[in-house]
């Protein structure tokens, strides 16, 4: 089949923004190589909802008197020391998890880690960060102290994106590419459309558009690195760093010049409707397609990496589409003492759990060369800024991670570790089963014990 | 020849911190910049075997020990400054495009996000820093501003091309909008390098993209993006202009300001001052300083903060932030005070505002951008209300969070109770009040406007009763009866005048202030007071002091 024809059948699929049917141009450029038959790249999803979950921390000496009602939350079956296959769960799935229950084999829940990083003042906003970081925020907790591990993973990838950074709603920032240096998400889908599938879309004169701003955007990036040297007599020697961050995103983004998509069945472009971001009241039609959009571009192999927030700290939708009229932050300070409200917060961690689920069908869904799928070989992990969001409690923070990651990692379980443990050392797990041979992720003593045990193979 | 740093003098000024209860408070004063110094995370092509954070202890930045009083240390004024997204929109705009240019809404020509500060003000140097993300965003912008400049424009609306070679109008074009763009004549070795920009994408394309090519490079140079301080102290006329129009503009400076950088009075501090008195009286000055304002009353979130439906239509966010900004012009053209500030009767402009605001709104903290922002849904908030007042104006400084064992919001147990009645425990309880009663006698004074800052004289049925206090603010303790008395108060208090100092300081600094800020704080501070605590005089003390007029030292 040739090139054109399989761009024929990629169009018809396509109903898209009511742009004149067009032939996407295969640039012949550099194609990366891994995505195109040889070892299957490994994929990191970063997923992140606002403002904690309904958990409380095991030492909490305050609701000892409410540990059993703790107990029936998020975990199914929780068994706090122990190791466990959720097919051998007989009670009910608490309701805000009980939507995964339809990929549950995809799944590993986490028990008992310390997002010991965020134990500051403040931390629905530093949470945003310290999830995948694991550092410590600098200044004021808005400002996220380290690298983030999706942008760490994707860094030296030559894709024509380091992430497929999405959101709803409210702009998040869970992803960052050092200290100090954020990545704020796109929650407008028409955006994200234009900006990841910019070489799919338009007719011949956009394409050659697209060829010409390769060709003038080498020389423009050459001669910057060139400027910035330049610069540095410029500049005080305590804030050279600053240059050299300036200088890595440039050098970064010329890694990316000469990427292209890879052809692949599941690279098809999504339907996008009208949609308006700043309607609180679609959110659910933004966020179905934003992760199409996600699964799309990992499927297009745009890039290895991908985040997706519902929100940031404090700050999110109101889920009237649920009819509810508070602030998904708002609901995660309802005490245990509010059964209305704690029952309406339960009803909104189920929607979100329902698209994360969602999710992880839809890249299992993606088939791969070697007849496995793309969730095979990814690795998702889902978190937010707290445990018991209404205390701001920090420790006995749940993780739910999904994808076989190659097969690195066993799913359908459930995994406990010791109260205390930081989940700085589940982020070096994730960096180690992806090849990476560091021995830290974040501060070194965060990680001290290292790798986690029992977790990946 | 070595870097040059914006020194200032050392001296010792111990700064008073709080504790209401023992708690994990958050650190003011650790810098980005400091911890950045022993390395950031890994770069491309790295195979450094750790990304560990540099902590405090490993930075390489200055020491910052006292030598002993008077003696003068090499302690830098500034951190290197990147623009904000808003000043660097401003300035390619006011570079490339008139300002009755009808194209001039640049925000579609270069839309870059405007954003929430990380700390009190966006222009805080140590969160601007070029990432990945940050350059993507640029280099994207860029890209599409400048072929559409290519396409639309051709050189000769820059530059006078008449009966020469393009090549030497590309040349006459590098050296005006450089000038413009950089804030100061370009090097020739600059120029030589931009030349050769237009030059190698010539031989590849055609012209128009050669020229976008070179805006392109430009607008991105990081002498564009950063206000940089030159190894050759001749410029450094051009540098105070450019400190002083970022100071009060937000954007580079304009032609009159160019040329008193160019005959080099700009140094002059009464060239200066006048200077910086036409500024305070342009627009721009409105839309810089409406920004101070709304980012240190916390009001950046009004724009996405959902509320109720039933003012959709009724009233809109960009007429009530048009209104906010009108009422600081007015202080600003009235001689106001911080007194005027805290009391004045707010006259809303915009008509919807003026149609379904009635009632009386005292000093700008009753203004309905401050009291929406600062509420709940569809509740009232004294807290947030009160821990606003408390933060930014009175203390200079966080509060320490709530304990870790506490729900934030009470439990629905009356629906009938008024929000005074549902806070009840903050002042019974003596675990709470230990931070509560700092914060409620201020919130609770605002009670007299709900949750969209419309005035209201009942809540739930009962008469609203909006007596409050104003304590731990040095002076003596006070009660207040709604916002008049409040604001009263609060601008009689000298931590108050202090504090309003400081976070003015700090906004012109672009960092939070430290104890080597003290005999600056107290020159500012004597001045505020001698000139009856008017907002123009402070500037004008600010704008002509070594905050823009500092030199530079060599670095050892």
């Amino acid at each position: 089949m040739s090139r054109l024809t399989l761009g024929r059948r990629r169009l018809l699929k396509q109903l898209g923004l009511g742009a004149a049917a067009a032939v996407p141009v295969f640039h012949a450029g550099i194609r990366s190589s891994s995505a195109h038959g040889d070892d299957i790249p490994k994929r990191f999803i970063g997923v992140y909802h606002p403002a904690g979950w309904r958990v409380v921390p095991r030492t909490n000496w305050y609701y000892k008197a409410e540990q059993e009602i703790c107990d029936e939350m998020f975990f199914p079956g929780r068994r706090r020391s122990a190791d466990y296959a959720l097919a051998d769960v007989t009670q009910p799935w608490p309701e805000e998890t009980q939507p995964l229950q339809r990929v549950e084999e995809e799944l590993v829940f986490v028990d008992g880690l310390h997002n010991y990083a965020n134990r500051g003042g403040n931390n629905h906003m530093a949470g945003t960060h310290t999830f995948l970081s694991g550092a410590d925020p600098l200044q004021s907790f808005n400002t996220t102290g380290g690298v983030s591990l999706d942008y760490f993973l994707s860094r030296n990838q030559p894709t024509m994106f380091a992430g497929l950074n999405l959101a709803v709603n409210t702009a998040s920032t869970i992803s960052s590419s050092g200290p100090a240096q954020k990545i704020w998400s796109e929650i407008d889908p028409l955006r994200a459309y234009q900006t990841y599938f910019a070489t799919f879309v338009g007719d011949e004169d956009a394409q050659a558009e697209l060829a010409r701003r390769r060709l003038t955007r080498r020389s423009v990036l050459d001669h910057l690195v060139g400027e910035i040297e330049a610069t540095k007599p410029w500049v005080a020697s305590h804030d050279r760093p600053r240059l050299e961050a300036h200088a890595d995103a440039i050098r970064s983004m010329e890694l990316r010049i000469d990427a292209i998509p890879r052809e692949h069945e599941s690279c098809v472009l999504p339907t996008l409707g009208e949609l308006d971001p700043a309607n609180n009241d679609a959110v659910p039609e933004l966020v179905d397609a934003m992760l199409e959009i996600l699964a799309v571009g990992l499927a297009c192999d745009l890039s290895r990496s991908a985040t997706f927030a519902f929100g940031r700290g404090t700050l999110a939708f109101v889920p009237t589409f649920l009819g509810l009229s508070e602030h998904y932050h708002a609901y995660s300070h309802y005490s245990f003492g509010d059964t209305q409200k704690q029952a309406e917060y339960a009803q909104l961690l189920a929607w979100t759990a329902d698209k994360v689920a969602g999710l992880i069908e839809r890249l299992r869904a993606i088939p791969e060369a070697d007849g496995t799928s793309l969730l095979h070989h990814s690795l998702l992990a889902w978190n937010t800024d707290n445990s018991a969001g209404w205390a701001h409690t920090v420790d006995d923070v749940p993780f739910v991670l999904a994808g076989q990651a190659g097969g690195a990692l066993a799913t359908g379980r459930t995994v406990s570790y010791e109260h205390g443990t930081k989940h700085n050392r589940l982020l070096l797990s994730i960096a180690r089963a992806f090849g990476e041979d560091i021995d830290a992720f974040g501060p070194a003593d965060y990680n001290e014990g290292g790798v986690l045990p029992r977790l990946f193979s | 020849m070595g870097a040059r740093i914006p020194v200032r003098l050392v001296a010792a000024l111990s700064l008073t911190s709080v504790a209401c209860y023992e708690g994990v408070s958050p650190s003011a004063g650790d810098d980005a910049l400091t911890t950045m110094s022993s390395g950031g995370g890994p770069t491309a092509g790295d195979t450094e075997p750790s990304t560990t954070a540099p902590t405090g202890a490993e930075s390489e930045g200055p020491d910052t020990e006292s030598t002993g009083p008077g003696e003068p240390d090499a302690i830098p004024l500034y951190p290197i400054r990147r623009l904000t997204n808003r000043e660097y929109s401003a300035s390619v705009r006011d570079v490339f495009l008139e300002p009755d240019d009808p194209d001039s809404a640049i925000r579609q020509w270069f839309p870059l996000p405007l954003l929430e500060p990380d700390d009190v003000f966006s222009n805080n140097a140590g969160g601007l820093i070029v990432g990945a993300g940050t350059f993507g965003e640029y280099v994207g912008a860029a890209e599409n501003f400048s072929v559409r400049i290519a396409r639309t424009r051709g050189l000769e609306s820059f530059v006078d091309c008449e009966g020469v070679e393009t090549d030497v109008c590309v040349d006459r074009f590098i050296w005006d909008r450089g000038e413009r763009l950089f804030r100061r004549p370009l090097l020739d070795a600059e120029h030589a390098e931009l030349m050769a920009v237009y030059d190698d994408v010539l031989e590849s394309l055609d012209h128009e993209a050669a020229f976008g090519s070179l805006i392109a490079a430009m607008i991105l140079s990081p002498q564009t993006l950063y206000l940089l301080e030159s190894p050759d102290p001749s410029l450094r006329p051009w540098h105070v202009a450019s400190r002083l129009s970022y100071l009060l503009w937000g954007a580079p400076p304009d032609d009159a300001l160019l040329e008193k950088a160019r005959d080099g009075s700009i140094v002059n501090p009464e060239v200066l001052r006048a200077e910086a008195d036409r500024m305070i009286d342009d627009e721009r000055f409105t839309q810089a300083f409406g920004l101070f304002y709304s980012e240190l009353l916390g009001l950046s979130r009004f724009e996405h903060y959902y509320k109720d439906l039933s003012l959709d239509g009724v009233v809109t966010r960009e007429g009530m932030m048009e209104d906010f900004r009108a009422s600081i012009r007015r202080q600003y053209d009235e001689d106001g005070t911080l007194h005027t500030l805290l009391t004045d009767e707010q006259e809303f402009v915009d008509p919807a505002m003026v149609d379904y605001y009635d009632g009386e709104y005292p000093g700008i903290l009753s203004h309905p951008v401050f009291t929406w922002t600062h509420a709940g849904y569809r509740s009232t908030s004294p807290v947030e209300r009160g821990v606003t007042v408390r933060e930014r104006l009175i203390l200079c400084d966080n509060l320490p969070p709530p304990p870790m064992d506490v729900s934030a919001i009470p439990d629905n147990v009356d629906e009938d109770q008024t929000m005074r009645e549902r806070l009840a425990a903050h002042r019974e309880d003596p675990a709470c009040a230990g931070c509560h009663e700092l914060i409620d006698p201020l919130g609770l004074a605002f009670e007299g406007y709900d949750w969209n800052g419309l005035f209201r004289s009942t809540e739930n049925g009962q008469p609203v009763d909006a007596s409050g206090a104003v304590t731990g603010a040095g002076d003596e303790d006070s009660e207040v009866d709604g916002l008049l008395e409040l604001g009263t108060r609060l601008a009689e208090l000298e931590s108050v005048q202090q504090c309003f100092v400081d976070q003015t300081l700090r906004f012109s600094v672009l960092r939070q202030l430290d104890e080597l800020d003290g005999p600056l704080r107290s020159e500012l501070m004597n001045q505020f007071q001698a000139e009856g605590l008017s907002l123009r005089a402070l500037l004008l003390a600010i704008a002509t002091s070594e905050v823009v007029l500092f030199t530079t030292e060599e670095e050892e």
